[in-house]
């Protein structure tokens, strides 16, 4: 009975989500969904580095800029359209991951996070100071929207406006939110999951921990890369400050009090603190204090974040699809 | 030049070491990683911006009171913050210190602003010279200060009862509580102790480097790398660290790219991780 | 057919030897207990076995073949698995995931196919559960699917743990004091479990410091004391053996128990 309850209500939601920007023409509200999506799929990409195989990675907002950057750079140095660059930045997006991920990965713990945080503020320094690339801390400028798709029927799906990129960042949305749910019913998945609570046991049951922590290193830095991609074409200005390890932060705190290693988790996250923010506009001042007490909070007395307490407290106490409904 | 970068390196030096020995010892004794430890240092800034620019003390009182008045904000920390996530995952300890990190420094950014705030002694315009180097009085009073206050804590961990007794407990918690130190209290001292250096650190320098909100944010950074040099939860380690990349900065920056000055840090913790995890004077665990 | 053969293993920390020339031999089809004081140097063997330590000297031959310095995941994916003493389970995920990882090395559909959910998928997916509620039962944790691991009885989460081991369907399992800590009624349990894995063929070799354990259990048993081989033959044979029972109880009890 749950079930069914629980597949309609998301029918429900997805239908809703589609049709939002039909029924919400303000694009002030299309933007902050747009937003949201654009923290969601990051969120979710870190998800699978930190959520799902336990690494405690803090270089994601670097390498959301390494996407960025090269999409950016695709679409106005080279004379690729953003279609074509998509693939491109998340390709150098992923070599960077493994080139980063190769010696950090075999250090366990804190020394992993120290290491990302090392390699974050270098990319940092980097993306301001290799003016000729990155344009320093002016940035580049002038990004071009997406090129329209065309549609059977002569209509062509255009991403100039916030109406048309809310659609694309669904897209992606759902897209991430799918792997993320398939990933943890896969062998692969479980694999990541075995090496998160227990590295020895993992081994010792042929699971090869340092290959396993890297696939999930660079699957998440797709995701990373997308989410620059999308970032640079949509906002069309980046620059250093939006890649900054202080930007991963709020990641951090985006996973951590929705949930890491669930599957509505980090859109909860996203959602409670882009929307948040934006609703109490006034109180912009606060907010960030708002946002270190709710961390701290968070670690003490939900450890699991919001999906992760709400899922214990309906009595399944599983973070696998064992005990899922679907 | 070289002499010339080599006493700033020192200075800096000095300076890394102060900062870094308090990270090292609660990393030591309490196995956390202590994320908030540069909001600290920040506090420490702003501690000597208003006993001395706003109160108009003197320098060498604005300092003492400083440390005193952020090692019981250590304390305090210990108590309300880090106690409830003891003995729970690693990643608990990072995520809470950097809940706490984001709380001070945007507290201090809502109450007293973003501006950079400048503290003026009579020491910063004083410079000496000695053989070709010059040096602003402001940065030898550092230095020694940092050395004098480094010996302090020697004598204190080395020669008295419970500077042993904190010693003890960095080696083997149980050991220690079976003999009947009370952890509690070395666990307070140890905040206390990290805190209050960091805090003259921050007062020591603000004169240098001006005070704001985010001060603290490449002084966590770099005093991570220097524990790691060292070896966690050494404090040998963390003095001869902290001068080894306080010397490499200054001379990097001199000698290949001042823009690229902190990167230079960054590398040696890369290199060091990868080479030596257990960094120079720590154990290699089997 | 020797299984597994060690050939003058040694492993040194510093000046100390862990493990000193050990040489040992189990057949296919045996069960075979390896016990000794604290600090013989069982856990070590077994880390070096397994592949968590490389050896200073010596070979150690797995189904014909040497795996001196493989790697733990490579060790285990030949069909060599282990349990762990402390931590034998993965604590936050479910009992069936528990189970699930364990089928690792039997599953074949990569992730692309778990994206696409093609039929591959579908098929083994359904055949891994039901492969995983099997080996459950086995070990007499049916019912406990849905449980959080670190949720279990102490005892049952040991059964968990060797019921993992078991999904890797191995040819040789290595148990590390899989009684210890337990009660009576568990340690009973856990006998009858291990007993109906060495029915079923699969090859044991046991750390055990519980005695009744280990005699009601093996049939040949290797003794080690401060890294060396110290003895070994069956249970009959290692009760009685004077260098054993001083090794135990030490001098005093020589003539005493030789009585018996």
């Amino acid at each position: 009975m749950g079930n069914r309850f629980i597949i309609l209500l998301g029918l429900l939601l997805l239908g809703l989500a589609f049709a939002f920007p039909v029924l919400v023409k303000d694009s002030y509200y299309q933007h902050i969904m747009n937003v949201i999506f654009l923290f969601a799929i990051s969120v979710y990409g870190f998800n699978i580095i930190t959520g799902i195989a336990g690494q405690f990675n803090i270089a994601h907002a670097g390498f959301i800029g390494i996407g960025a950057y090269a999409s950016a750079l695709a679409t106005t140095r080279l004379p690729f359209s953003f279609w074509a660059g998509l693939p491109l930045s998340v390709l150098a997006t992923a070599i960077f991951g493994f080139l980063i991920g190769y010696p950090s990965l075999r250090l366990r713990g804190v020394y992993f996070a120290l290491t990302t945080l090392a390699f974050g503020e270098i990319l940092s320094l980097v993306f301001e100071n290799w003016i000729s690339v990155t344009g320093g801390p002016m940035g580049i400028t002038k990004i071009p929207p997406p090129t329209p798709i065309p549609l059977p029927g002569g209509a062509s799906l255009a991403f100039d406006d916030k109406s048309g990129f809310y659609y694309l960042c669904l897209i992606f949305l759902l897209l991430a939110m799918y792997v993320n749910r398939q990933l943890l019913r896969s062998r692969l998945g479980r694999a990541m999951l075995a090496v998160r609570e227990n590295e020895d046991l993992a081994q010792s049951l042929g699971i090869p921990v340092a290959r396993t922590k890297m696939i999930a290193f660079i699957l998440a830095t797709g995701f990373l890369s997308v989410t620059g991609s999308l970032y640079a074409h949509y906002f069309r200005f980046i620059s250093p400050v939006s890649f900054s390890v202080g930007e991963s932060f709020r990641h951090v705190t985006m996973l951590i009090v929705g949930g890491k290693g669930t599957l509505l988790g980090p859109l909860v996250g996203a959602v409670i603190f882009t929307a948040l923010p934006e609703i109490l506009r006034s109180t912009e001042d606060y907010q960030w204090i708002a946002y270190g007490v709710i961390l701290m909070l968070c670690v003490v007395f939900l450890p699991k974040g919001i999906v992760g307490c709400f899922r214990d407290f309906r009595g399944r106490r599983a973070e696998g699809p064992a005990a899922e409904d679907r | 030049m070289f002499l010339q970068q080599l006493v700033n390196g020192l200075v800096l030096g000095g300076a890394y070491a102060l900062i870094s020995v308090g990270m090292t010892m609660i990393f030591g004794i309490m196995n956390i990683s202590n994320f908030a430890h540069g909001t600290i240092y920040m506090l420490g800034g702003y501690c000597i911006y208003f006993l001395s620019a706003v109160f108009r003390q003197p320098f060498f009182l604005a300092v003492a009171i400083s440390m005193f008045a952020v090692g019981l904000i250590g304390i305090a920390m210990e108590r309300i913050v880090f106690r409830p996530v003891y003995g729970g995952p690693v990643l608990n300890d990072l995520l809470i210190a950097l809940g706490l990190s984001f709380f001070l420094e945007n507290g201090v950014l809502l109450l007293w602003g973003s501006q950079t705030k400048s503290v003026r002694t009579p020491y910063t315009d004083v410079i000496l010279h000695v053989l070709s180097i010059s040096i602003t009085l402001q940065r030898l009073i550092v230095l020694v200060a940092s050395v004098v206050l480094i010996g302090a804590l020697y004598a204190f961990l080395n020669y008295t009862r419970f500077g042993k007794a904190i010693v003890a407990s960095s080696q083997s918690p149980k050991g220690a509580a079976l003999v009947g130190i009370d952890l509690d209290r070395v666990y307070m001292a140890t905040f206390a102790i990290s805190s209050g250096l960091a805090g003259a650190a921050g007062a020591l320098l603000a004169p240098l480097f001006y005070v704001f909100p985010t001060m603290g944010s490449m002084p966590l950074l770099k005093a991570f790398v220097v524990v790691v040099l060292g070896g966690m939860g050494n404090v040998q380690g963390a003095v001869v660290g902290g001068f080894l990349v306080g010397i490499a900065e200054s001379l990097g920056g001199a000698y290949i790219s001042s823009d690229y000055k902190n990167v230079f840090s960054f590398v040696i913790l890369i290199a060091v991780l990868l080479l030596r995890p257990q960094g120079l004077f720590g154990r290699s665990e089997s | 057919m020797s299984l597994l053969t060690c050939e003058a293993v040694q492993k040194d920390f510093g000046g100390l030897a862990a493990v000193n020339q050990v040489s040992l031999r189990v057949t296919e089809g045996e069960i075979v207990g390896l016990i000794g004081p604290n600090g013989a140097g069982k856990t070590t063997l077994f880390n070096l076995i397994t592949g968590f330590l490389r050896p200073t000297s010596g070979r150690i031959v797995y189904a014909g073949e040497e795996i001196t310095g493989f790697a733990p995941h490579v060790i285990g994916g030949l069909g060599l698995v282990r349990t762990f003493q402390k931590i034998s389970v993965f604590a936050e995920l479910t009992v069936l995931e528990n189970v699930l990882i364990g089928r690792h090395l039997h599953l074949r559909v990569g992730f692309p196919g778990a994206l696409l959910q093609n039929r591959a998928y579908r098929c083994e997916e359904r055949a891994s559960q039901e492969k995983a509620l099997g080996t459950l039962d086995f070990v007499g944790l049916t019912g406990w699917e849905n449980q959080q691991a670190k949720q279990l009885p102490f005892g049952l989460q040991r059964a968990l743990g060797i019921a993992t081991a078991l999904a890797a369907e191995p040819r040789l399992l290595l148990l590390d004091e899989p009684a210890s800590g337990m009660n009576t009624e568990e340690k009973r349990a856990i006998i009858e479990v291990i007993r109906r894995i060495y029915r079923s063929g699969t090859t044991l070799l046991l750390v055990e410091h519980d005695m009744n354990v280990v005699m009601s259990l093996c049939g040949r048993i290797i003794v080690l004391n401060s890294g060396n081989v110290l003895m070994e033959g069956n249970p009959e044979e290692v009760q009685h053996d004077p260098s054993v029972i001083e090794v135990y109880l030490g001098k005093g009890y020589r003539r005493v128990a030789g009585t018996q």
